[in-house]
């Protein structure tokens, strides 16, 4: 998940200017789900141990439950949007939702995740770009 | 029974559990009574005391079974409560069933009452997700045998309560297929 990812960075020591970059970015993510007095935030920024701190904060509990029923949702939803959309439905979703992936990740792997061919999802990509004139 | 089963996720005190388990009221479901439907709009947390409900839906006039709950577990409809999206699927009683139910905003406010039961609460969505994760794991990399196999291991009590046709929608083979595997492990 993001916030792990980001705070593993945090526990290998980067440079004390990113360190407070991911920091900041974490806690913005936090708040997102819930509002943490500063002093628990601290302190889960500082201790990558989310069990103990789960059962010393009633708030950091929350935030787990609140995390894991966002990413259940999220599966939920794609395998919803497996079983019942169809290529051209899927790949709107996904432009919608995850528009960014487009130019970051090869195209092969976004087929792939949509369950269609790459000459499929070239086809979807032309279909919603403007013709030039 | 509930509370024991609550207990199985989680440590609680016994007073928050006490607590927790008044907010559940009992209901009665003939058999063949559909618990929950499509477009569900009442978010309720079920608990079977006896009895046997299956989880299905309709794709391209196939009804497919995806699930099964019986004594002494939880069922809620999931995609509406977690995804906040309108469900698809129907939740049907195989046997006359006795649940206890909770309005799920009675759920939520005892969880952010007590720490114990938040736990709990995370305890119990965990498991869900990890069950949920290992089943489509199953589906995506396992042969028909092996899905049986585990069936078998895990669920034998259903093969004698549920009608043959949901275990095969449900293992994904022909209803032929599922008795062939059957007499082969006899």
């Amino acid at each position: 998940m993001l916030h792990c990812s980001l705070f593993l960075v945090l526990h290998m020591k980067l440079t004390h200017n990113i360190a407070l970059l991911y920091r900041s970015r974490l806690q913005n993510l936090i708040k997102h789900f819930t509002n943490i007095p500063s002093k628990q935030m601290d302190e889960f920024l500082s201790i990558f141990s989310l069990e103990l701190l789960s059962s010393k904060y009633h708030e950091i509990e929350y935030l787990g439950r609140k995390i894991v029923e966002k990413y259940y949702a999220i599966f939920l939803i794609s395998n919803y949007n497996k079983l019942f959309l169809s290529a051209d439905e899927r790949y709107d979703v996904f432009v919608r939702e995850r528009s960014s992936m487009m130019n970051r990740v090869p195209l092969l792997h976004v087929a792939s995740h949509l369950g269609i061919k790459p000459e499929s999802l070239s086809r979807l990509r032309a279909k919603q770009q403007p013709v030039r004139i | 029974m509930l509370k024991k089963s609550l207990l199985h996720f989680a440590d609680v005190p016994e007073a928050e559990l006490n607590e927790f388990a008044d907010i559940f009221y009992l209901k009665f479901y003939p058999k063949n009574t559909d618990i929950i439907t499509p477009d569900n709009k009442e978010l309720k947390g079920y608990f079977i005391v006896n009895g046997l409900v299956r989880m299905h839906y309709n794709i391209n006039n196939n009804e497919i079974t995806s699930d099964f709950r019986d004594n002494n577990s939880f069922f809620l409809n999931g995609y509406a409560v977690y995804a906040q999206q309108k469900n698809f699927d129907y939740f049907t009683t195989l046997e006359d069933t006795i649940c206890l139910l909770a309005d799920w905003d009675k759920v939520e406010l005892m969880l952010s009452a007590y720490h114990s039961l938040e736990n709990m609460g995370r305890k119990i969505v965990e498991w869900h997700y990890a069950e949920s994760m290992r089943v489509s794991y199953n589906i995506l990399f396992m042969n028909t045998e092996e899905r049986f196999k585990i069936f078998m291991k895990e669920r034998s009590g259903l093969m004698n309560r549920v009608p043959q046709k949901y275990i095969a929608s449900y293992l994904g083979v022909a209803p032929e297929t599922l008795s062939r595997l059957r007499s082969r492990t006899k």
